[in-house]
């Protein structure tokens, strides 16, 4: 292989990578604080992928990819914020809710995505990237849409980081993600705090949406996808820090890009899953998780 | 001394487990009061009752400076200065022990930035935690600072109401010394604390008044070193003489 070739798979790889743990660190946070599997995240993804295409194509060029890059987020945030009162709040003193909420964040999933058909359609659309062309780095030309996601993606789950550190509000959802009953008796707000966790994840996977959405055809069922990739980077590198499934989903980005070239597209989801078993097999916590939880 | 917090009537049952039942007091402001009693006659439960976490009572009412508070949220009444310790040391464990007491600050106060580490930074003194522990994760702590990082907790929240559930349980002497110079500390600067304790010493040296509880019902109340020579309370304690 010669290094050009090697390290334009890198990039796409990293590019992959990027998008998979914008997709992933949403489910990641919520299972970490709230202890549910989101099965709803994916059609965040497609919805905020839709919101995206309708803001960005009534507007058009990059003013209206900006515009869908501010308006998808918030509306899914607020989508998000006010389903955790339907789909996990009613739930949340049942000793069964892991297994409630796997329920009802399916249902929530598949009406999603009916509405999405009903609003918008069966047909598939595209988002019109906001950029063109090609960047020369070193001799070598790099998409323009692709750097742009790489950058806006390092730079959104850096914001993440930097708010569940460090600041004020980031600091109790850590707290009430830890110790729930000693939070409550700190006076905090938890089911507000738990709603803001399922906002945020849902912004985020809006984020993801709108970039993928720019460089795939998107339709309803698009948010299957996302979701499996989504759970195979939290399996495959588990939950103990933030930052485990993003080193994951830049493996599983990598692995997928080097496998597409090497084996073809059609066996690099076979190969995930393979390695997947693996890692599994040797380290049921993920690759980096310990037996515990952690935000 | 005043009611400054008054109980009546309160009432817990599980099932036909009556927990706390039909329990009254009064504490005046700035007093200690001691809760002593076999395992399982209720004390902490009584202390749930009073904060609602994990759960409220099944029925009584509970004043605070003559305000009814038994109907507020936790959120309202941790803002009125209603705080509490845990017989476990629960903390935010990954959390470092700086971020432990700024979101009790945070909650608490509303404030942010260099104003809440300046109240963190204000309890840690006040307790006498060491604040080269400060960014250290929570649960890389010995017992003992463990302890006392929950109380600095408890501190930067403001109480003017403060639970202590077995601040002493599995310290070694000289710690539970320090124990005692903290709550007398913290009384000091006006908190009204009700103290839950094993450590007989510990709550007749500190307890102003002494409570103690059996299967859940109070069976006295009065002058700490009368109480522990009432024989009801021996026999709580001791069983019945053969």
């Amino acid at each position: 292989m010669e290094l050009e070739t090697l390290l334009y798979i890198l990039v796409s790889g990293l590019v992959l990578g990027g998008l998979y743990a914008l997709m992933a660190i949403g489910l990641s946070v919520v299972w970490t604080t709230i202890g549910v599997f989101n099965f709803a995240h994916g059609t965040f993804v497609a919805l905020g992928a839709y919101i995206a295409w309708q803001v960005s194509s009534s507007l058009g060029g990059a003013p209206g990819f900006l515009l869908g890059a501010v308006i998808a987020p918030i509306s899914l945030f607020i989508i998000g914020y006010a389903l955790h009162y339907a789909l996990i709040k009613p739930f949340e003193r049942n000793p069964n809710i892991v297994l409630l909420s796997v329920i009802t964040t399916l249902a929530a999933a598949s009406i999603i995505e009916s509405l999405i058909q009903l609003i918008w359609g069966p047909r598939e659309k595209q988002i019109e990237a906001p950029v063109s062309g090609n960047l020369e780095v070193a001799g070598l030309s790099f998409s323009a849409q692709d750097i742009l996601t790489f950058v806006v993606t390092l730079f959104i789950l850096a914001l993440l980081a930097w708010f569940l550190k460090r600041s004020g509000t980031g600091r109790a959802m850590r707290a009430a993600a830890q110790n729930r009953e000693a939070a409550q008796l700190m006076g905090f707000n938890v089911t507000h705090l738990y709603a803001l966790t399922i906002g945020i994840a849902a912004a985020t996977a809006a984020i993801a949406g709108l970039f993928i959405g720019s460089i795939r055809f998107i339709n309803p069922t698009f948010g299957v996808d996302p979701l499996m990739k989504s759970l195979i980077v939290v399996i495959f590198g588990g939950v103990a820090h933030f930052t485990s499934p993003i080193l994951a989903a830049f493996i599983v980005g990598l692995i997928e890009a080097f496998s597409v070239y090497l084996f073809g597209l059609y066996w690099a989801p076979s190969i995930l899953f393979g390695l997947m078993i693996i890692v599994l097999l040797i380290k049921p916590e993920g690759l980096f998780g310990f037996q515990r939880k952690t935000l | 001394m005043s009611d400054f917090l008054k109980i009546q009537g309160l009432g817990k049952s599980f099932g036909a487990l009556r927990a706390v039942h039909d329990m009254s007091f009064s504490v005046g402001k700035g007093e200690i009061l001691g809760i002593a009693g076999p395992n399982g006659s209720g004390k902490s439960t009584l202390f749930n009752l009073i904060t609602k976490i994990p759960f409220p009572a099944d029925s009584g009412q509970i004043f605070l400076d003559g305000k009814r508070i038994d109907r507020l949220s936790n959120t309202a009444l941790t803002k009125l200065g209603v705080i509490r310790t845990f017989q476990r040391e629960a903390l935010f464990g990954s959390l470092s022990c700086i971020d432990n007491i700024l979101v009790a600050v945070e909650q608490t106060s509303g404030v942010r930035g260099r104003e809440a580490e300046r109240l963190a930074d204000e309890a840690s003194d006040i307790v006498g935690f060491p604040k080269n522990f400060h960014n250290m994760p929570a649960a890389a702590l010995p017992v003992f600072y463990q302890k006392q990082l929950m109380i600095t907790t408890a501190v930067a929240q403001n109480p003017r109401v403060l639970l202590l559930d077995e601040p002493a349980s599995s310290l070694i002497d000289s710690e539970i010394d320090w124990v005692r110079d903290a709550i007398m500390t913290l009384n000091k600067r006006g908190i009204t604390i009700l103290l839950i304790e094993h450590i007989l010493s510990l709550l007749t040296g500190v307890s102003d008044r002494l409570l103690v509880m059996e299967q859940g019902q109070k069976i006295a109340l009065g002058d700490a070193a009368e109480v522990i020579r009432d024989p009801v309370v021996i026999e709580a304690f001791l069983g019945k003489p053969q």
